[in-house]
């Protein structure tokens, strides 16, 4: 019995020395890093646009650092579910996120979030950003934004489908109808999968958002502008922008890879050297081409100093619209 | 003919050995996933995504989808033994399934779960490929008020699922559709009923809420009881269904396939849609309605030749058109993608190769399904004899692991709890999980479509009544509340309970 009692105890002293070994290692080997496997979170469900990037990212990133990067989907209210988990987490570098720059900017004016956005993450890197497109039915007689602007002052109530309330599609379509003092009716769908259908059956007249690109490649949609975008897509040379009708632009919301606040300094080098090399890749970018999204790197630096300004600008631009907190 | 050279296109792209071997993976990844609680298609589907990168596209899809419909098999296993619906599409199963299996005919349920499975998948993609593109643009004329009133047609046709009360039946549809309520609004994005738990803000989980309404509520129930209740005693009985079996559930499987089919089609709730309804149809048809609840064989072929027809429909919309029905297809989608493949009109023409192969895939894989399915159907009854005292800790700890798995959150396991003890009191109080369920599913639809409804016609109802198929719809599902309304109607077709 006695021996027993003791062996416990030693086992139990030597179980507790390596629990705190390992705890430790992670904080003071920082140089070591990375010693086990990353989570990189992802803010959209999977099969979407950026779940497709982000696991992507993953697969290349992982041969780079020398282990598993693990992607977990945590999907919902705009993206600030994973927000708020990847805010809480702690800053060793083994939890990080893709989600999107408006995380820190534009959603927290519309919705309640329980971190606060300026001050909760490490940003490292854009990689990309959402770029919208006005699109309608090929067969219809309205051929450019130009004839739309004018056969929609005369036809008041034609119908739009976004891919949700207050989003960038949503809003920036808005931006275009007051600026050119049209009557447009904003009818919100969940995602390109339930607004695709409606216009292709022809239950809305007019489809704004991001999944019109395979359908108008195939001529079954027209494109007639973009928007949040700075200039025009090189795939569509000849559709306007809605900077350049004369009309304010609603940004669009930037990917990026971002950990929670307060990643150590050689650790976030060592991400963004990756992350940066993995999406300068060749691979990365014919995935970017064959997606239609244009390459928009940013240093993290760069976001995070910039965030303050973008918010003001948004909280403008929503004043402008009426809508908000 | 075309059907035969595309068939033969197919069929060599299919039977690859290497494209073989894959598709006989997916559907046993498909039948595993299914059976086990928690885990779903959409879960391993993009977990396995990655590691598709190196194959061929075409490999890759027929894996993917492999899983896909290889789980709908799956999905009815636990629904008939253990009262566990593996997915929504399985919970109508529950009601007779489970019954057959306590009458000590685990066998034939599961044996009839399989072949109609298997047949309405392979009749749903004959008519896929002779019909595909047509089918699509019917299916596209559903706009909002149409989905608006074939959901209040659905939510009259729950109450036909009712065994005894049917007022009964209709409050549990409007609490499960208040219950669907809860997350952020999708129209204007506010917050309802989420108490600030962000858990809550895109609903409550469909898969806590089915393991604790029909599962853990079970085990509830069955703890009052003596242990001498073993389920089968020992007498299993056939494995197979038997030639009465079969004579029975002949025109269920039939008309299990149509239904499945037609509303499988329509992006949304179509599959779920697809196998109350055809539940309900049984039951308004039979002569004998008073057994459904109670052990039909005709309960458990309708619906599951249902969801494997509504599954095989799904593939059209989301191959002639890239739109997904199901958050599954949406990751097969995603898969596309990746491989660079544009999903949308043009597949068919520019990667015959691939739409034909797949589809191909489709036949071999049912096939595999079948004999895959067959002889675990032994394996399968003889955990019945598994005593209680083991099987049901056994069952509580998986749907615990399930739960949690699902988004690693505790706020699921309590979600599941709590409909645990509400579905035993539900039981103690004869109101039926089944309609509720069903109902929150519906739910979020049913709003959206209203919501958009009415931002179209500025806020007037007539719409619902101008646009003709809801309207269609509408008058069916008053026709329906009035026999409701009627004694004497109801029992000819419902019967004495």
């Amino acid at each position: 019995m006695r021996t027993m009692k003791n062996l416990s105890a030693v086992q139990v002293i030597t179980g507790l020395t390596l629990f705190f070994l390992m705890g430790f290692s992670s904080f003071t080997f920082a140089q070591d890093y990375p010693t086990r496997p990353i989570t990189l979170y992802c803010a959209f469900p999977a099969g979407a646009t950026m779940d497709v990037l982000t696991r992507a990212l993953a697969i290349r990133a992982e041969k780079i650092l020398g282990v598993p990067v693990v992607v977990d989907n945590k999907v919902g209210a705009l993206g600030t579910v994973c927000a708020a988990i990847l805010a809480s987490q702690k800053p060793d570098g083994y939890t990080i996120g893709v989600i999107a720059t408006g995380a820190m900017t534009y959603v927290p004016l519309l919705y309640k979030v329980s971190y606060k956005p300026l001050d909760a993450f490490t940003p490292l890197l854009q990689f990309s950003q959402f770029i919208g497109g006005l699109s309608i039915l090929n067969e219809s007689p309205i051929k450019t934004v130009y004839d739309l602007i004018e056969y929609a002052k005369t036809h008041p109530g034609l119908t739009f489908g976004s891919t949700g309330t207050n989003g960038f599609h949503h809003l920036a379509v808005e931006l275009f109808s007051q600026c050119k003092g049209l009557n447009l009716k904003h009818i919100p769908y969940k995602g390109g999968a339930e607004s695709i259908p409606a216009i292709l059956g022809k239950h809305i007249d007019l489809h704004a958002g991001s999944a019109h690109i395979p359908y108008v490649r195939q001529g079954v949609l027209r494109l007639l502008m973009n928007y949040s975008a700075t200039k025009r897509d090189p795939s569509f040379p000849d559709v306007p922008t809605l900077i350049e009708l004369g009309c304010p632009d609603y940004p669009g919301d930037g990917m990026m890879v971002a950990g929670p606040k307060g990643l150590p300094e050689p650790i976030v080098k060592k991400l963004k050297s990756a992350f940066k090399a993995v999406a300068d890749g060749q691979e990365f970018q014919n995935l970017l081409v064959q997606l239609n999204l244009p390459y928009t790197y940013k240093d993290g630096e760069e976001l995070n100093k910039e965030a303050p300004a973008v918010t003001e600008y948004y909280k403008d631009l929503n004043k402008k619209l009426g809508i908000g907190k | 003919m075309d059907f035969f050279g595309n068939l033969i296109t197919g069929l060599s792209v299919a039977c690859e050995p290497y494209n073989l071997l894959f598709c006989f993976l997916g559907v046993f990844i498909g039948t595993l996933i299914g059976v086990l609680p928690g885990l779903g298609p959409s879960a391993t589907l993009s977990i396995l995504l990655p590691v598709t990168f190196g194959m061929p596209a075409t490999t890759a899809i027929i894996m993917l989808s492999g899983i896909a419909y290889g789980a709908q098999y799956g999905g009815s296993t636990t629904s008939i033994l253990v009262n566990i619906p593996g997915e929504t599409g399985s919970v109508i199963t529950c009601l007779d399934g489970y019954q057959m299996a306590r009458q000590g005919r685990a066998g034939p349920a599961l044996g009839i779960a399989a072949f109609g499975s298997f047949i309405a998948g392979t009749v749903g993609i004959i008519v896929l490929q002779i019909l595909a593109p047509p089918l699509v643009n019917v299916a596209l004329k559903f706009g909002a008020p149409e989905y608006f009133s074939l959901m209040i047609l659905g939510l009259i046709i729950l109450t036909f699922l009712a065994e005894k009360s049917m007022l009964k039946a209709l409050m549990m549809a409007g609490m499960g559709t208040f219950f669907g309520t809860v997350g952020l609004d999708s129209i204007s994005g506010v917050a309802r009923f989420t108490f600030d738990i962000p858990d809550f803000f895109d609903g409550l989980g469909i898969v806590p809420m089915v393991m604790g309404l029909f599962g853990i509520a079970e085990i509830f129930l069955n703890l009052e009881k003596t242990i001498k209740t073993e389920i089968s005693d020992g007498k299993i009985g056939n494995l197979l269904p038997t030639l009465k079996d079969w004579v029975d559930s002949k025109w269920a499987l039939v008309r299990g396939t149509v239904i499945g089919f037609v509303l499988g089609l329509l992006p949304g709730a179509g599959a779920v849609l697809s196998t109350f309804v055809s539940y309900a149809v049984e039951k308004m048809v039979s002569k004998n309605p008073q057994k459904f609840g109670h052990g039909a064989i005709e309960g458990v072929a309708a619906p599951e030749s249902a969801n494997n027809a509504a599954a095989s429909a799904g593939f059209v919309p989301m191959l002639t058109l890239g739109i997904p029905v199901i958050p599954t297809y949406a990751i097969l989608l995603g898969a596309l993608m990746l491989h660079g493949i544009t999903p949308g009109p043009m597949l068919m023409k520019q990667h015959p190769d691939l739409f034909w192969g797949v589809i191909a895939s489709m036949y071999v894989g049912n096939v595999m399904l079948l004999v895959l399915n067959l002889p675990l159907i032994g394996l399968w009854v003889r955990v019945l004899r598994v005593p209680y005292p083991i099987l049901f800790p056994l069952i509580l700890l998986f749907c615990l692991i399930g739960a949690y798995a699902i988004n690693k959150s505790t706020v699921d396991v309590a979600i599941m709890l709590f409909c645990g003890v509400l579905g035993y009191l539900m039981r103690k109080f004869e109101y039926e999980p089944a309609p509720f369920i069903m109902a929150f599913v519906l739910s979020p639809m049913l709003e959206t479509s209203l919501r958009r409804s009415l931002a179209f016609s500025n806020g007037k109802f007539m719409i619902f009544f101008t646009h003709p198929i809801s309207l269609g719809c509408l008058i069916l599902a008053s026709l329906l509340l009035v026999t409701a309304a009627l004694p004497g109607i109801r029992e000819k077709f419902v019967g004495e309970a």
